[in-house]
């Protein structure tokens, strides 16, 4: 069974494999051990803090896979080059029972507080592990599975800024560059501000110049469209999203979340057409 | 997995003289939060004596839901040192604590008093600490058939076990925080003020059935309950998702009951993108704010 996501640009050239940083087997007892190690490199390769933290929680979901549903134990190896690090986790054992973990559980809704209904699948640690990874790739068989994810080295782009600018009665926020743990907070006041002076916000979010993104960044685009789709008649429309931000939001089943236009003055135009 | 303690600090009742022993401040603050509101509650006078300043001790019951400044101008509620009430300078004395503890019996009244003591003030080079024990006895005898209760604080890192079993004969009842996992990497106890649970450290699917039990436990109490994960450096997607489902599965009722997240920005945004504010029970907090 294989399965593969590539989102983020360029994050490894297929043929610069870079070189082994880290050759770890973990088990049970190990994985608090194994994530210190992984945190620890992702520091020293320069990740922000954001990015770390969504390596560390990816190679732990997919270690605790191998842990729970192979063969006890694994092998987790990463390679750094210049534009990426590469990890792979590798369950040397049995394969992965029939329940393969990369299948996602139907949604159920508990209605008792009863721990012995709460569900522990472990698919949802995979749904996260292609939420934060730039690329994933799963490939189980006879021999066990092989998951590989790469995190991109992505240098320093433009800072981080906001800067608002009405277009055909709308109100354009556009961002520039990362949206990430450092930076997402200004993204959710700034809304927050919006909303506050005008109710009926149009509202494009304009993200051609984003530069970058973490889970906090994924996590303060849902908040904000969960903010505005709770203060109707506002309404907000992202334009202008990078290829690879778009197809990582499709791929990560994220994308159904927001209305979507290739440029601000789309957008804008779709706010305006569709007005009460 | 332990629960260490006879009693809950919020069955404590008047005329209780009552041993807490705890292991960090995080603890004493807490539960001493909920003897203070529980007290204050019941219409009672409260008072805490502490190694705090007062006004470090009115803040950390403050940023625990307690109402402190309409109580400390009502004069039921004081935060004050040892000073001219169980030490004079260095020293101690059995009986000239147990008149303070006597006037302020007789100045409360009908109304009742509860009295929090941090005992930390014994381990410091005090004249007279041999006297600890009599005092304990003392005070015991004091309490009984009245309506004040005095709940002693014991650190129980920095008591020898001699000390605490001295003492430990003249109390009513031992409080501690309930306690669902403790190692070196993990600490799942229940938080008293605001009632929930409080997790530290790194909490990883091996520790499901203690998070289970600690999420069981709160929710059968009624009210909000607040999962304070701001000690928490790391939680993996099956314990995330078991506290979710637990706010799912939180009875609607009137008024709705809330399950707040208190956790730094890094795992607030694991939640999110976990459906968290897809669920109408869950309110999310910045570990950040207070």
């Amino acid at each position: 069974m294989t399965t593969d996501g590539d989102t983020r640009p360029a994050p490894g050239n297929p043929g610069d494999q870079g070189h082994q940083i880290l050759d770890q087997a973990f088990d049970a007892g190990s994985l608090y051990a194994l994530r210190a190690a992984v945190a620890a490199h992702a520091s020293d390769a320069g990740l922000p803090p954001g990015r770390a933290d969504d390596l560390v929680i990816a190679v732990h979901e997919l270690a605790a896979n191998a842990v729970r549903h192979g063969a006890g134990h694994g092998r987790l190896r990463i390679r750094r080059s210049d534009q990426a690090l590469l990890c792979e986790i590798s369950d040397d054992g049995a394969p992965p029972p029939a329940s393969a973990p990369e299948e996602t559980q139907p949604e159920t809704t508990t209605d008792t507080p009863d721990a012995a209904q709460w569900r522990t699948e472990p698919g949802h640690g995979l749904a996260l592990v292609r939420q934060v990874a730039d690329q994933t790739s799963l490939r189980s068989g006879p021999s066990g599975t092989l998951a590989t994810i790469s995190f991109g080295l992505a240098p320093s782009g433009p800072p981080f800024r906001l800067d608002h600018r009405d277009l055909d009665h709308c109100t354009v926020l556009a961002i520039t560059g990362p949206l990430d743990l450092a930076t997402a907070s200004q993204l959710t006041q700034a809304i927050d501000r919006l909303l506050s002076e005008t109710p009926a916000l149009k509202l494009v979010l304009e993200l051609d110049g984003l530069a970058g993104w973490d889970s906090a960044g994924l996590a303060a685009l849902i908040t904000v469209q969960q903010r505005v789709s709770a203060s109707p008649p506002a309404r907000m429309v992202l334009a202008g999203l990078p290829d690879h931000l778009e197809k990582h939001l499709r791929q990560a089943r994220l994308a159904d979340r927001f209305t979507l236009a290739d440029s601000s003055a789309a957008a804008a135009g779709e706010l305006s057409s569709s007005e009460p | 997995m332990t629960i260490g303690a006879d009693t809950q600090i919020t069955d404590l009742t008047v005329n209780d003289h009552a041993c807490l022993t705890f292991g960090e401040p995080e603890d004493l603050f807490d539960l001493t939060a909920a003897f203070v509101r529980d007290g204050l509650d019941g219409g009672l006078k409260v008072m805490w004596l502490s190694a705090a300043t007062p006004d470090r001790a009115t803040a950390e019951l403050a940023r625990r839901g307690i109402a402190v400044e309409p109580a400390l101008a009502s004069g039921q509620l004081a935060a004050v040192g040892f000073e001219g009430r169980l030490l004079a300078g260095q020293v101690f004395s059995a009986g000239q604590a147990l008149a303070w503890l006597t006037r302020e019996m007789e100045a409360s009244g009908d109304r009742g008093l509860r009295l929090a003591v941090d005992m930390s003030w014994a381990l410091g080079p005090v004249t007279g600490v041999e006297q600890l024990p009599e005092f304990e006895e003392k005070v015991a005898a004091a309490v009984a058939g009245t309506t004040v209760s005095v709940l002693c604080q014991y650190d129980r890192e920095r008591f020898d076990p001699v000390t605490l079993a001295s003492v430990a004969g003249f109390h009513t009842r031992s409080v501690a925080a309930a306690t669902y996992h403790a190692d070196v990497m993990l600490r799942i106890c229940r938080q008293y003020a605001p009632p929930g649970i409080r997790l530290a450290g790194e909490l990883d699917y091996q520790a499901t059935e203690s998070l289970a039990l600690a999420l069981t436990e709160a929710i059968r109490l009624a009210g909000d309950v607040t999962v304070n994960m701001a000690p928490l450096a790391f939680i993996d997607v099956p314990c995330a998702r078991m506290i979710l489902d637990a706010a799912r599965g939180l009875n609607p009722g009137t008024p709705p009951r809330r399950m707040i997240l208190r956790c730094r920005p890094a795992l607030a945004a694991r939640f999110i993108l976990l459906g968290a504010l897809d669920i109408p029970a869950v309110s999310l907090v910045s570990a950040d704010d207070h």
